[in-house]
């Protein structure tokens, strides 16, 4: 199949947020081969690189195949080409972030709530937040038993949550009058 | 090489909650072999995998300010004992060299951009400088036990910017290791990813990743895992829980070096694993 050499607005914007050129992909495969998640995702990183090519935004960005990249960068490790195929599917993850017209998963929700918890705690309090996500996203807990095993191994953090410093803040309340980062 | 005899330590927010005993272990092993860890006053979350997937200018912008925080400290490294926490800073390290990247970071701070070198612990062990140290101080030996080291993704990947080891077949953990006496087994999926932050969001993915992984190793014969990251240990051992496997203990590799180094087993804070039957006893001999 020959493509047209044009770029789709897609991959020129893709290109803009991350400087990664998908143009030397050869479609060898390497990425899918080794890919973490594939079997819950409904298009392989191979593929996915074409579609982008191919202009394909609508699908891609209601695809499970961005949500279900675990990040791992074993395909990026493995590009004979050496496109770094996980910050193109950051990219790909922050449109539809970005795009309000886009259905909610509970993938987006994680990444939106870890993100308000740290910009608001500065670091991870992991006890209240897995309770707060899985409440609001309607996400299993781990069963009692488990969780009372873990508690008693001191595994809990039982301490309340950190309150960072002056610096802190305000560089998220700069990043946030920017536009940055959302409110 | 940079020095380092003294450095940042950055433990990650894990560390302080479900890895506890990894923390214990880093600092207590470090203390023995004459690294300093400095803490970094104020650190705060790398993002983990949420920042750098959906928010590329607060990933940049948290990222850079540890690394400014530690630059402060005086030393000249910085290491991270969590796979994530490390892969994030190191990542923002590698991509300060971009002048641009550079100058938007030194925007975001409002201040100039501090130049340290970042290091997981396994790299930070594996120097042939610290290793020399470490079987130095090695008082007894493990006799007959084998582990699987599972390094998983972070540590090792990619490696156009982890620039350490082996990606595909890393050796750093088993050489460690074996100074101990372990017998590391040669096994398929050290380096496949256990799904991380996916326990929340994805468990179906853990789930099939981790009960691969577990029974890759059991099939080549591991009595016991050493992990280098917190997320790979809380996902291995609450699918061990979910099999009804908890006789394979999910230990972390520091905690297996202080043990032959001659701390106790509470020293290591083997009592915060969830299979609390690591043969330590049993397999440990005294070095005559």
């Amino acid at each position: 199949m020959l493509l047209n050499p044009e770029r789709s607005a897609l991959q020129a914007k893709l290109e803009q947020a991350t400087g990664v050129n998908v143009d030397v992909c050869l479609q060898c495969g390497c990425c899918t081969g080794g890919c973490t998640g594939i079997e819950f995702m409904d298009f392989s990183p191979r593929q996915v690189i074409q579609m982008i090519k191919l202009g394909h935004r609508e699908t891609l960005l209601n695809s499970s195949a961005i949500w279900f990249c675990a990040a791992c960068h074993i395909c990026e490790d493995r590009c004979p080409a050496g496109i770094h195929i996980t910050e193109v599917m950051d990219g790909l993850r922050s449109m539809a972030a970005d795009d309000p017209s886009l259905p909610e998963n509970e993938k987006k929700q994680f990444h939106r709530m870890f993100l308000s918890h740290i910009k608001r705690f500065g670091r991870l309090h992991e006890g209240s937040f897995t309770l707060a996500y899985s409440w609001c996203a309607k996400m299993p807990l781990p069963e009692i038993k488990l969780m009372w095993r873990m508690f008693t191994k001191g595994r809990i953090d039982v301490k309340l949550p950190h309150r960072p410093a002056a610096s802190f803040k305000k560089l998220i309340s700069s990043l946030r009058e920017r536009g940055d980062t959302a409110k | 090489m940079k020095d380092i005899s003294v450095v940042a330590y950055y433990p990650g927010c894990s560390l302080h909650g479900m890895s506890r005993a990894y923390d214990l272990s880093c600092k207590q092993v470090c203390d023995k072999i004459g690294i300093r860890l400095v803490d970094i006053p104020d650190w705060n979350c790398c993002g983990a995998t949420s920042a750098h997937t959906v928010d590329r200018a607060l990933n940049l912008a948290i990222n850079v300010r540890n690394l400014n925080l530690a630059g402060k400290t005086g030393a000249m490294v910085m290491a991270a004992p969590c796979a994530a926490c490390y892969s994030n800073l190191k990542r923002t390290a590698v991509s300060l060299r971009d002048d641009a990247v550079r100058k938007k970071a030194a925007e975001l701070l409002e201040d100039s951009v501090a130049d340290i070198e970042v290091m997981h612990f396994s790299e930070l062990f594996a120097r042939p400088g610290t290793a020399a140290k470490v079987q130095q101080y090695i008082q007894r030996t493990f006799n007959g036990l084998k582990m699987a080291c599972y390094y998983g993704c972070l540590t090792v990947r990619p490696f156009h910017t982890v620039e350490f080891d082996n990606s595909e077949n890393p050796q750093s953990l088993d050489d460690l290791l074996k100074m101990t006496g372990v017998d590391c087994i040669d096994w398929s999926h050290k380096t496949e990813c256990c799904g991380a932050s996916f326990a929340a969001c994805g468990p179906e993915l853990v789930a099939a990743k981790t009960e691969e992984i577990i029974g890759q190793a059991l099939a080549a014969g591991a009595e016991a895992f050493a992990v280098a990251c917190p997320l790979c240990h809380t996902n291995l051992e609450m699918s061990l829980y979910r099999l009804g496997r908890l006789d394979i203990p999910v230990t972390f590799f520091t905690q297996v070096i202080g043990l032959a180094m001659g701390f106790t087993d509470k020293e290591m804070g083997l009592q915060h694993l969830l299979a609390n039957a690591f043969p330590w006893k049993e397999k440990l001999a005294i070095v005559s």
